[in-house]
């Protein structure tokens, strides 16, 4: 049996009450009247004590400990990693625009003008953008609201 | 939520000779740490995943950090991160078949409030064998179904909070539970039958 389908959202908003008092009244003087809601409603509570199953225990003194731990080594190297990549990037950048500026010299003889013209603004775009991009180790403020 | 430190910690300063990492994101650890491991847990990865989806979360958010322009609230912004990077890590595993359908979880650590303690050992493995079919059955549902039904109904969250996090209307909120809950319905019923 199913709900019926002009209440069927309805009496799931008001299974999670999600619905005004002026609804709520509604809805139960509907469910009073209609089985195929009600055992709707049935299934809806029976499969919220299935998923309960899934509610975990408080992490473990243990558990937070380690992952403060790693947080602490994770990130802290991290930031080596960004800073490292960085400059590799840094690299990889000037010999992007190195080969896409050989391109560009080989495309003027092969390629539409203005498909070579957008290759040389995608490459400049993406050096800047690299170039430009913050030292991962001094992160500008955010405001932390809540 | 953001509780005030009395000490706070100084921003990039090095420790030991190495950086450390950002203050801010200290103090987001520590608020809510906790909360993205519930949260991993309730997306279906077992105890020791969990640690590590808690630490690809942060490195992301780490990565990320600059990026929040304060539009949206900050616990709505790391919930969303969270979520996202949980549920990707638990689909890759899934795929990767590493998650063994229908195993009791047998780690010492994989506590389960649900498990009742007083519980005999029969009682208990067949709520360990349903716990693993009820996970089977919501990792079988479109992302977009199991997202709001983690949200809903075990985190708590209300439609308005889930749509926040989400992105979307209140509506399409509403409707995705619904939506979900019957295919959810159907997929325990079709491992139940063992389809
Ligand atoms: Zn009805």
């Amino acid at each position: 049996m199913h709900a019926c389908h002009t209440w069927a959202r309805r009496v799931g908003a008001w299974f999670d009450d999600e619905v005004s008092e002026l609804e709520s009244v509604e809805v139960r003087a509907h469910l009073m009247e209609c089985p195929g809601c009600r055992a709707a409603v049935a299934q809806w509570r029976s499969l919220h004590g299935e998923l309960q199953l899934l509610q975990p225990a408080a992490a473990s003194a243990e558990a937070v400990a380690r992952m403060s731990f790693r947080f602490e080594e994770g990130l802290a190297g991290e930031v080596h990693e960004l800073s490292r990549g960085l400059r590799s990037w840094t690299l990889a950048a000037a010999l992007m625009l190195a080969v896409g500026l050989g391109l560009l010299v080989v495309g003027q003889r092969t390629l539409p003008r203005d498909v070579a013209a957008n290759d040389q603004r995608d490459i400049d775009r993406a050096v800047r953008e690299i170039l430009q991009r913050p030292a991962p180790a001094a992160p500008a403020p955010t405001d932390q609201r809540e | 939520m953001t509780r005030a430190h009395p000490d706070p910690p100084q921003e990039g300063a090095p420790v030991g000779g190495r950086p450390r990492p950002d203050g801010r994101l200290e103090s987001l650890f520590r608020d809510y740490g906790p909360r993205v491991y519930g949260l991993a847990l309730r997306c279906g990865l077992d105890p020791l995943e969990a640690e590590d989806g808690v630490q690809e979360v942060f490195l992301k958010v780490q990565r990320r950090l600059d990026t929040f322009r304060g539009e949206a609230k900050l616990s709505t912004w790391l919930y969303q991160v969270a979520l996202n990077t949980l549920l990707d890590h638990r689909r890759k595993l899934v795929r990767q078949k590493r998650m063994q359908p229908f195993a009791v979880v047998t780690d010492e650590r994989g506590e389960v409030a649900a498990v009742d303690p007083g519980a005999g050992p029969d009682e208990q493995s067949s709520a360990a064998e349903r716990r693993q079919l009820v996970r089977s059955a919501l990792d079988r549902l479109p992302r977009k179904f199991k997202e709001v039904l983690v949200l809903r109904e075990l985190e708590g969250l209300s439609y308005r909070d889930i749509a926040r996090i989400l992105g979307t209307a209140q509506g399409t909120v509403e409707s995705r539970i619904f939506r979900g809950r019957a295919r959810l319905g159907v997929e325990l019923r079709r491992l139940e039958e063992g389809l």
